[in-house]
Parts: structure tokens; C-alpha cells; sequence
């Protein structure tokens, strides 16, 4: 493995289904296959946080204007 | 259950009764999102109305106003027969895009028209953009059946004067089907309101259109890529429809000539046939003058050898075309000069108004009937028996416009 | 008979986006409230209702008495109209424990701890909004048929619901397509005015700084919503 790599382990089946699976696609290699997927799934936990975070600023906000409006105390 | 899947879609005035429709499609199959007519039912409740199932619909709509391209603008339900894909309505530019250069290929549509307001001008320019886009199967449905106290009076005098007008474009609906979609009525079930209707309901109706007939068992359209001399001749290509066979008679357009097929030649593997969507290499008995853009097909059921077409066209360049231009005509590997020899009409495509007729420019967005002259005859089919050889597109250096070929001109 | 049916928090472009053509009616717009240095509610209506800027006389109140300001009937445009019906209007008739209730839920949303106590404040919020617009809906529908020769329906649920849930599309559409269908049943000559529109903050709506009005006679431009006492005078005084 070059640098900036890990090694990680999967179970042998699932390594052959997924060399099955890659045949004539463009993915050249499990590691690639498998790296592209893992990717998508982190990303998304990613924004999922970065959702929370503008709802906590959005509502921080709203509350502010609803008290200059003179809804809330 | 049978896994083919039909793409149709509902086209017809705005305020038709279009969402409506789809919601009670979606209801009435068990195929609504989860929550989602919960979520409706009680938004409904809270304003003290009965449910209207044209809110279900909504986030397909945002989806579309966001300019999410309408491959994701799709809604799925299902019979017992088959399953069903609904398409977004024409008068959407990405549709009529999509439709013309094949991408979405609807294969059916619903026409929808209000029994209280009848035939108005965006029901015509609707209908008439099936015309224009190759859709033959046509279901037409006469929507607020209620609203029009139920009335058979009605339902006749509306379905003459549609089945007039679209007789003119040469439309023929399988069945008129009076309906109520916000009551439910003909559209999956029967709910007595219209005894004097003996006709099938919707879904019945839908489940009676074919669909795409499987390409294997088309007539064979081989089309050659290249050409190339290892130690033997091979004529690279592939399968647009049909079968390729060691064996088979075939004949060479547009030159005509006939021989058989030697071999049929894959990589590393031993086979003497091909199918539909296969690219492959054949050799032959004889030894012919192939060149790329050559289409090879069996003796009989033969495509058009010509030169003068009628089509429809999606210009999709920001430089208009004007007349008299010079362009390159592209349909599977053929490659030829052309000029546009008459517009006949020119639509926009967002609101399928009439632009011009027998025009001299066709500029960005616009759908045009058109007659193209190439300067060397083409194998092409007319789009609705083959869509393989019956999609085209028209270039200067890049794409500029989609087309579909509805004519030979002799 | 007149008719003013007043929406509160009424956005210009979910009108034109929703495609409300009675609320929108032959001539529409926005109003100008630049006057104002907030779109309080209290203080934009009770204008309205005057004829004259009355930010400094309401604010001056503070926040909570504020919602208390009941104008005399003297004191505003509807003296000149032999009888008159103004239902829920701030300022002048606003039910008090309605609207307390919602302000109590909306802070009471805002003290949750967690997203499963947010969501259940919300539902008995919007519940509580949903609830009151029935019946103002029905208290309106009554009076136009009623023996009135000015007609005011005050309807607060865009503003109610829309601070909470104006991200919620479906909503909003629905909530307006009702409004415009309230519209349609008017068979009189009627104004559509809201003091202010709404704008996104996230999932929420704050108050934006113009307002919506719409007439089937009159092209109006760019009124200032204190503009209204004087104009209607004039409109009563001429048979529509």
C-alpha cells in the first residue's frame, strides 16, 4: 500500500462477490470499487451534521427576530 | 407478475385535473410514499376540507421547479398486470427534449380533459406534441365527471368534439373514459355514479397498451462501426435491433448487395449469434465494399434507403438556425451532409404555442416539422415501427439538434 | 358592501407562485411599509386601521401590552360605514386568548430540549392555528351574507403557521390555494391587503418589509398601508 493508504480486512465471499460484481464496469479494481463506495457513505453522514448545524443557527435567528416582532418575551 | 414496465404520460390542460389524477393513481394502487397521504389527509383535515389528492404530487413539482432534469421526475405504481412509470407532461422543455432526442421515451399517454370547460387550446397543443413526438397509444379521459352532475349528455358532447379535433392530427384514442379522479370513479373502480359507462377504467384501459416490443425480435438492424484487416476482415459493429447469426442471409444498405454471415467474432469467446444492444464483429462470404455507417439487415422487413425526410426536430443551440444552412445528419453510425429543405412548424416547447408555419429559422427551445434533404441516401426507419433508426440528431462541430423521423418522402 | 379580507403575512411571491388568481384579482402588488423601523403586526394594522403611523404609540406599550391595543371605533376609518363587521382584527377586536395561546406555544416550542418535544409543541401549535382559521372561515362566510355594508375577515394563519413551518411547501401551498379559494366564494368587491409578507429562515418565516394588497377595480402601485383609510373613504363614497 502507497502512503496515505490503511489496510482494512472483508470477508473473502464478500471480496469475490464484489470482484464479480466490478466485471466490465469502470472500476478497475476492488479497492477502487470499494473506496468509492465507503466515500458516498461517509459523505453523507458529513452533511447530515452540516444540516444540524444551520437548523441550530436558523432557529437561533428566528428567535431573535420573533422577539423584536414582540412575539416572545 | 409481469416485470415489463410501461412509460406513459398525462398531458392536457393545467387546471384539468392533471395532479389530481395522479395522486388518485398512486391512492388507488397502494403506491403512495409512506406518510405522505397521512400527511396530506391531515393537512386537509385542518382546513376543514375533504382530501384532495392533487397535494401528493407536490414534491415532484418542486422537484421539476428546482430544474431537477426529469429523469428523476418519475412516479412508479404497479397492477397486477405490470408496472407503470409516470413521466412528467409535455409543455415542460426538458421533457420535450428528452422525449425527441429518446432519452425518456414515453411509449403511452393519458390526455386529460375537463368535462365542465371541454377542449381548450393547451389540451390541443398538448395533443398535438404527442403527434409530433411519435406517441400513437392514447388513452383520453374526461375528468370532474362530477362536477358535471354525472351526466352521459355531457361526456358525448365533449368526446365528439375531442375525437374531432384529434382525428385532424391523427390520434386515434384506444377508449374516451369518463372520470372523476378526485372521486375515484373509472379510475381503478367502478363506484356506480355512471352506470350508463360500460367501458374498462383507467387502469384497465392502461393495462391493454403494449409495450415496447423486446428488441431481439425485431428485423435485424446491424450497424457498422469499422472495419478491420487482422488476418481476416472484420466488420465491427453492433445489434441495434434483431439478432446476428452465423448463417444468415443479410444484405448490405444502402449499396444492397447480399452475402452471408461467415462468423460472428467476440474476444477470447467462441459464439456464432448476437443480440439486440450487443456490439460485436461478423465476417462475411463475401468479400464486399462495408464502410462504417453501412447498416446490415436480413432480406426481408427492409428499413428506407432515401433521401428526403420528414421529421421533428428539438433545436437545442443557442445559434438559431436559419435556412439554407449546410448540416451534418447523424442516425446510429451514419454520417451525412444535409440541408433542411422546408419548416413546416415551429412550436415553443414550454408552452406549445404555434410559432410560425412554413418558417425560415428555427432558434433555441423550439420543436419544428421539418423535411430534411441528406446529401447521400440513409438507412433510417420511421421512428414509431424502429427507434434505433428512426433518431437522428442535426450539428454544425457540436449537437444542436434532437430529432425524430416521422416520414420517408419519395 | 366592502369587503377587505386582510391576511396576515400574505407573501407577494407565494401569490404569484401559487398561481392565486382570486387573490391576486385584476390588480395587484405591494405595499410600502418602509416607514416602519419593525413589521410588527400590532403596529402595521392598527395604521392601517388610523390612517396614521402609530409605531411610536404602540411600541411605547412594550411587548406584551402591546397585544392588548384595542383602538376605539372612533378613532379608525370604519365610523364612516353605517355597519360595519370587523372579525378577530389586531388592534381593535384580536381574541386575546387565542392569540396568547399561540405566542405561549411558540415560546414554549423554542424552550424544548430535543427534537421529539419541538415536534409535539408544533403539532398542538398548528393544531390550535388550523382550528381558529375554521372558524374565522365560517364567522366570514356568515357575514357576507349578512346585512353589513363593510365586511373585514382577519385571517392570521400564514403568519401563525408560517413562523413555524413556512419551509414546509406542501403546507404553505395548501394554506394559500384556501385562502384563494375563500377568495373566490367574495362575490362584492373586495380588497385583499396583508400588513407584511414572509420570508425563509430555514424551516422558519420571519416577517418580511412589504405587504400584499390586491383590488378587481383599481390599480393601487405602491400604497403605504396608512393609505388605506383615506383611499376607502373614497371608495364608499362611490357606488362600485
Amino acid at each position: 500500500m502507497s502512503e496515505g493508504y490503511g489496510t482494512i480486512k472483508i470477508p473473502k465471499e464478500l471480496l469475490g462477490k464484489i470482484e464479480e460484481r466490478i466485471q466490465g464496469t469502470e472500476f478497475k479494481s476492488v479497492d477502487e470499487y470499494t473506496t468509492f463506495v465507503l466515500e458516498e457513505v461517509v459523505k453523507e453522514d458529513g452533511e447530515e451534521e452540516i444540516e444540524e448545524v444551520f437548523s441550530e443557527e436558523d432557529e437561533k435567528k428566528v428567535k431573535e427576530r420573533l422577539r423584536a416582532l414582540g412575539y416572545l418575551d | 407478475m409481469n416485470n415489463e414496465k410501461l412509460k406513459f404520460v398525462i398531458v392536457g390542460h393545467v387546471d384539468h385535473g392533471k395532479s389530481t389524477l395522479i395522486g388518485r393513481l398512486l391512492y388507488d394502487t397502494n403506491s403512495l410514499p409512506e406518510g405522505r397521504l397521512e400527511e396530506i389527509k391531515q393537512l386537509c383535515e385542518s382546513l376543514g376540507k375533504d382530501i384532495e389528492f392533487g397535494y401528493v404530487m407536490d414534491h415532484l413539482e418542486e422537484e421539476r421547479d428546482q430544474g431537477i432534469t426529469i429523469d428523476t421526475a418519475q412516479t412508479f405504481f404497479n397492477t397486477e398486470k405490470r408496472d407503470y412509470v409516470i413521466i412528467d407532461a409535455p409543455g415542460h422543455v426538458e421533457f420535450v427534449k428528452n422525449m425527441i432526442s429518446g432519452a425518456s421515451q414515453a411509449e403511452a399517454a393519458v390526455l386529460i380533459v375537463d368535462a365542465e370547460e371541454g377542449i381548450k387550446e393547451q389540451t390541443k397543443r398538448h395533443a398535438y406534441i404527442l403527434g409530433m413526438l411519435g406517441l400513437s397509444q392514447v388513452i383520453a379521459v374526461i375528468n370532474k365527471m362530477d362536477l358535471a352532475g354525472y351526466g352521459r349528455e355531457r361526456f358525448e358532447s365533449v368526446k365528439k368534439d375531442l375525437l374531432d379535433f384529434l382525428s385532424n392530427i391523427n390520434i386515434r384514442p384506444s377508449c374516451v373514459i369518463p372520470i372523476s379522479a378526485k372521486n375515484g370513479d373509472f379510475i381503478a373502480g367502478r363506484t356506480g355514479n355512471m352506470d350508463w359507462y360500460k367501458g374498462p377504467t383507467l387502469l384497465e384501459a392502461l393495462d391493454t397498451f403494449r409495450t415496447k416490443e423486446s428488441a431481439n425480435n425485431k428485423p435485424l438492424r446491424y450497424v457498422v462501426q469499422d472495419v478491420y484487416s487482422f488476418d481476416k476482415r472484420i466488420i465491427a459493429g453492433r445489434v441495434e435491433s434483431g439478432m446476428i447469426r452465423k448463417g444468415d442471409k443479410i444484405r448490405v444498405l444502402p449499396s444492397g448487395e447480399e452475402t452471408k454471415v461467415k462468423s460472428v467474432e467476440e474476444y477470447l469467446k467462441n459464439v456464432t449469434e448476437a443480440e439486440a444492444g450487443k456490439s460485436t464483429g461478423i465476417t462475411t462470404e463475401d468479400k464486399l465494399f462495408i464502410d462504417r455507417g453501412n447498416v446490415i439487415v436480413g432480406l426481408d422487413d427492409l428499413p428506407a434507403v432515401t433521401n428526403r425526410i420528414k421529421a421533428n426536430v428539438f433545436w437545442m443551440d443557442r445559434m438559431p438556425f436559419k435556412k439554407g444552412e449546410s448540416l451534418r445528419f447523424r442516425c446510429a453510425t451514419q454520417e451525412v451532409n444535409c440541408e433542411i429543405e422546408k419548416i413546416s412548424r415551429v412550436i415553443n416547447s414550454s408552452t406549445l404555442e404555434l410559432i410560425a408555419e412554413d418558417a425560415d429559422e428555427i432558434k433555441n427551445r423550439e420543436v419544428a416539422s421539418i423535411i430534411i434533404k441528406t446529401d447521400r441516401p440513409v438507412v433510417v426507419e420511421n421512428f414509431n415501427r424502429m427507434e434505433e433508426l428512426g433518431r437522428f440528431v442535426l450539428g454544425r462541430e457540436d449537437t444542436c439538434a434532437g430529432g425524430i423521423i416521422t416520414e420517408m418522402v419519395c | 358592501m366592502l369587503i377587505i379580507f386582510a391576511i396576515d403575512a400574505l407573501e407577494y411571491t407565494l401569490v404569484e407562485e401559487f398561481n392565486c388568481n382570486n387573490l391576486k384579482q385584476k390588480f395587484y402588488g405591494k405595499t410600502n411599509i418602509r416607514e416602519f423601523s419593525e413589521p410588527k403586526t400590532m403596529v402595521l394594522w392598527s395604521s392601517f386601521m388610523t390612517g396614521k403611523n402609530m409605531e411610536k404609540e404602540i411600541v411605547a406599550k412594550g411587548d406584551r401590552e402591546m397585544w392588548n391595543t384595542r383602538l376605539d371605533f372612533n378613532d379608525t376609518f370604519f365610523k364612516q360605514f353605517k355597519n360595519p363587521k370587523i372579525i378577530d382584527l389586531p388592534g381593535f377586536n384580536y381574541i386575546k386568548e387565542q392569540h396568547e395561546m399561540e405566542r405561549k406555544l411558540l415560546k414554549e416550542y423554542f424552550d424544548a430540549k430535543d427534537e421529539e418535544g419541538k415536534k409535539k409543541v408544533r403539532t398542538a401549535y398548528n393544531n390550535l392555528s388550523f382550528e381558529h382559521h375554521r372558524k374565522i372561515k365560517q364567522e366570514f362566510s356568515e357575514a357576507l351574507k349578512g346585512d353589513y355594508d363593510f365586511v373585514l375577515g382577519y385571517f392570521s394563519v400564514a403568519d401563525v403557521i408560517g413562523h413555524l413551518n413556512f419551509g414546509n411547501r406542501t403546507m404553505m401551498k395548501m394554506i394559500y390555494r384556501d385562502l384563494d379559494e375563500i377568495a373566490g366564494t367574495i362575490k362584492e368587491p373586495y380588497i385583499v391587503l396583508s400588513d407584511h409578507g414572509m420570508e425563509a429562515v430555514g424551516i422558519f418565516g420571519d416577517h418580511s418589509n412589504y405587504g400584499f394588497w390586491s383590488t378587481g377595480f383599481k390599480d393601487l402601485g405602491s400604497p403605504r398601508i396608512t393609505d388605506f383609510a383615506g383611499m376607502i373613504k373614497g371608495l364608499s363614497d362611490v357606488k362600485l
